[in-house]
């Protein structure tokens, strides 16, 4: 390799770092006041670009533009904070992740319905040919972009240094409690980062737009990338976020270049894992173990859980099981495909109320589960002729395992980690799905997958189908309430409430998460399977970001720690989308998608507020003690 | 002469360039009531949470029951027969008395997930201990009139109550007690010392509190270890430490 072509890498790695480093700061000034990851901030540069783009297009000087599309972005991050975040002041961190992840659809909802899904771009700021400095030839929009990053640099570390307000936000991050005693208002630091974050992710995302096109959904990837450079250098340190971002966009290039252009990714995220592994605080964050960023997990329920079964438990059960199979006789046949995919759903969601729900710990990646499923029936049945069955208990073991992996690694850190790293292990599977042909097929998938087969029977007409799923379903059901209503059920709640007594109660709190992280695991690798046998194909498209999205609507709206509601929010999540078909009818496809997507963030954003405002917390509380002390005064009734 | 249930040997702890604790040793017999008192900043929770694995000592061991057990996680400790209670109570604040109190007992022995799933003997044994445990002591300490309760919805003083039966739960052999009496009233303090004592009798368990109120600790423990400056000053009887120069030093000098 000769020298030019080095550094003309290294200078196409230093322009996309430079929007990572942007994005990383972005982060990283988000989670030192609050302590959350704001899942939208990868769409609010995506936005940045499109209001730039839009604003071009009808006539507006850049001048104007970039600062405008930089101060929408800003405003829309304030007020995301001011009128959802704020308000949800009983809300778990997963819950306020979750709503940050609902801001992240209703942005791409928004920009779909408004200007499509095509690419968009922002003219360059200075015309010109590419600047040749001795055979390396460089952008003028590049040096842009460079030269923006290094202002805001020296503003950041002036504001900081030298500002009241940057002060009183490090002395908050430090030590909240302390801070709000001598007059800092966590609130309004909170306000203040999130208009900041957002204002650097839009004028990141008009910036960067003139070297390539801006597209609806760049948002999550430039996301994650700048989440892994902010971890790479030091989500909690000033700079870690900048000089971590400029590593990971010189990696990027570098590997592209040199490596595997197809892997890039993958490799990327593996470095994420890489980092959480070895170094967690960062290569500016100082050696020091685990970060302690953990707020304890509030309370989510008004009255005591029960972790043993009660009689209405098993009359639920038998209920359902005559329910569900009165269903399979009657439904509709339209309805019967509607009713498999919900019984595949909640399967996921069953995993999620234990994982998310019990244990705290907020998932992004379970489709990552379901394409092992899925691809692991595949192969097995297709190309090496096994049974369905032992295929599916394969894609199991598989599942469970790589779960126990990565829980291995995450789990030993306090923090929502597990949210960001397993989005990058759905990164991974994709890029491998699609990679990977020999094995998987590549970009078209598996196809000719027969279906399920149980001792030789086939399972193959729709009721049949419907059956198999619905009897998995309940399994799945029956083990996650076996494992709720139990000392492992206490345990997890345990465990959320305060890990340290969990401990003294001799609760080994990593083990634990790492194997409900499995269980997890394997019922999205199941629904995977099953999945494949059902449409016969299996390829990476129905695996993404949307799928994760579905499921985190589901359990939302079914509630976090209730096993019957993974039902109900799956049956509303599979058959909304096909309502709003029939209502919308022949209207254009482009604005459906635009509009389930705003329905299902403005969903997400609206139950999570709503359980988790005050007023409805109270008056649960309030009827749950009345509860518990009608108990008690049975019980001194009784002789 | 019998193995003592707690032996700390030479025990210090740094943290950075200060000596939180140094040098310590001391002893708790089976069945022994010990308090560990000293002023304010002395390294009473230093010690503490040295023993129960909460921080690793920079030298020294600590040997529960005649086994090292220095550097092991507060689980594997209590697992082997440890339990403590919280200076600031932590209940499992999403679920019932009764249910925080079985939570003691989990220690009693290892079942995981998937024998929960299958619901093994094991699990239906375990699952029954701990309902046995947990009501014996509720009814003891007179928690049953609260046993359905949502844990923290009881006042401050039946919390602590409720957090010694769940200690209690895991038949330990050595209890440890941060400061039991913070936050409590006079009546209150009266009450959780007379509560102390006869449970450490009825399960024949050894108890190591740790507290400034002289008032619980003399009326209760039966030696005292007093500390100051991360040293131990004095060790014996209260009478004995109560005229001690140096405890008089600590407390009122300088």
């Amino acid at each position: 390799m000769d020298a030019t072509a080095l550094a003309q890498t290294a200078v196409s790695g230093l322009a996309n770092g430079a929007l990572y480093a942007f994005v990383g700061l972005a982060f990283g000034l988000v989670s030192r006041s609050t302590g959350l990851i704001n899942f939208a901030q990868g769409d609010l540069t995506m936005l940045g670009a499109m209001l730039a783009a839009a604003m071009s297009d009808a006539g507006a000087p850049l001048l104007i533009a970039v600062p405008l599309a930089a101060v929408g972005c800003a405003a829309i991050g304030g007020g995301f904070y001011f009128f959802a975040i704020r308000p949800s002041t009983r809300a778990t961190m997963s819950q306020l992740i979750i709503i940050t992840v609902g801001l992240s659809i209703l942005i791409r909802g928004a920009v779909t319905s408004l200007w499509g899904t095509d690419p968009k771009q922002v003219p360059p700021f200075t015309q010109g040919a590419p600047i040749a400095f001795g055979g390396v030839s460089v952008l003028p929009q590049q040096l842009w972009l460079i030269g923006i990053l290094a202002l805001v640099a020296i503003a950041t570390a002036w504001f900081f240094r030298r500002t009241t307000l940057g002060l009183a936000l490090r002395a908050s991050a430090a030590n909240p409690v302390g801070a709000s005693f001598v007059g800092i208002d966590p609130r309004l630091l909170g306000l203040f980062a999130f208009a900041a974050a957002g204002f650097l992710g839009g004028l990141a995302g008009a910036v960067w737009s003139p070297i390539a096109y801006a597209q609806v959904d760049i948002g999550i990837g430039i996301g994650i990338k700048g989440f892994t450079g902010a971890i790479l250098g030091g989500l909690y340190t000033a700079f870690g976020p900048l000089i971590g971002g400029v590593l990971l966009g010189l990696f990027e290039a570098f590997t592209a270049g040199y490596v595997s252009s197809h892997y890039e990714d993958a490799l990327i995220f593996a470095l994420l894992i890489l980092v959480l592994l070895l170094r967690p605080r960062g290569l500016l964050g100082g050696s020091a173990g685990a970060t302690n960023d953990q707020k304890p997990e509030e309370i989510l329920s008004a009255s005591a859980r029960p972790t043993t079964f009660r009689r209405r438990d098993i009359i639920g059960i038998v209920t359902g099981i005559v329910a569900l199979g009165i269903i399979g006789a009657v439904l509709p046949a339209v309805w019967v495909s509607t009713a498999i995919f919900t019984g595949m759903e909640a399967m996921i969601v069953i995993g999620l109320v234990l994982l998310t729900g019990f244990s705290g710990q907020l998932s992004l990646g379970q489709p990552a589960f379901m394409m092992i499923g899925g691809y692991a029936s595949a192969y097995l049945t297709v190309r090496s002729g096994w049974p369905p069955i032992l295929a599916l208990l394969v894609g199991i073991a598989l599942s469970a395992s790589v779960a126990l992996i990565m829980g291995r690694i995450i789990f030993r850190l306090h923090g929502f980690y597990l949210s960001m790293a397993s989005l990058g292990l759905l990164m991974i599977a994709l890029t491998f799905a699609r990679e990977w042909s020999g094995i998987t097929g590549g970009p078209s998938g598996f196809v000719g997958i027969e279906s399920f087969s149980l001792l030789g029977v086939r399972l193959a007409s729709d009721t049949a189908v419907y059956y198999t799923v619905a009897a998995f379903a309940v399994i799945s059901l029956l083990f996650g309430m076996n494992i709720a209503r139990s000392r492992i059920g206490r345990a997890l709640l345990a465990m959320r409430s305060s890990e340290s007594a969990a401990r003294a109660c001799g609760v080994e709190v990593v083990g634990l998460k790492m194997r409900i992280f499995a269980f997890s695991a394997a019922t999205a690798s199941v629904s995977g399977s099953l999945y494949g046998h059902y449409l016969s194909i299996v390829n990476p498209s129905p695996f993404g970001l949307d799928a994760t999205i579905q499921q985190l609507t589901a359990l939302t709206v079914g509630g976090f720690l209730s096993l019957w509601g993974a039902f109900a929010g799956s049956l509303l999540t599979v058959a909304l989308p096909q309502v709003i078909g029939w209502i919308s009818g022949s209207a254009e496809s482009q604005l459906i998608a635009g509009v389930e997507y705003i329905l299902f963030g403005v969903l997400l954003i609206g139950i999570v507020m709503a359980q988790s405002s005050p007023m409805l917390y109270r008056l649960r509380r309030r009827l749950g003690r009345r509860g518990a002390a009608s108990v008690v005064a049975a019980s001194e009734r009784a002789p | 002469m019998t193995t003592p249930v707690l032996a700390v040997a030479n025990l210090s702890v740094r943290f950075g360039g200060l000596r939180a604790v140094s040098d310590v040793n001391f002893t708790v017999e089976e069945n022994e009531i010990v308090g560990l008192i000293g002023p304010n900043g002395a390294g009473k929770t230093t010690i503490f949470n040295a023993i129960f694995g909460m921080i690793g000592p920079t030298s020294g061991h600590v040997l529960f029951r005649g086994r090292d057990i220095t550097g092991l996680p507060p689980e594997r400790i209590a697992q082997r027969g440890m339990s403590r209670t919280f200076q600031n109570v932590r209940l499992f604040g999403e679920l019932s008395v009764r249910e925080n109190v079985m939570m003691g007992a989990y220690g009693a022995g290892r079942c995981g997930i998937i024998a929960s799933i299958a619901r093994v003997g094991r699990h239906r044994r375990l699952e029954q201990l701990a309902a046995e445990r947990a009501d014996h002591w509720i009814a003891r300490l007179g928690l049953s009139a609260h046993a359905g309760m949502l844990a923290t919805a009881l006042p401050l003083g039946l919390q602590r109550v409720a957090e010694v039966a769940r200690a209690l739960a895991s038949e330990p052999r050595l209890m440890l007690l941060d400061e039991p009496a913070a936050g409590l009233n006079e009546i209150e303090k009266g009450k959780l010392g007379e509560l102390l004592s006869t449970a450490a009798a009825e399960s024949g368990c050894a108890l190591l509190l740790v507290d400034h109120d002289m008032q619980l600790v003399m009326g209760v423990v039966g030696r005292v270890i007093v500390v100051d400056f991360g040293r131990k000053i004095a060790d014996g009887s209260p009478a004995e430490v109560a005229c001690d120069p140096a405890v008089i030093e600590a407390y009122l000098g300088a």
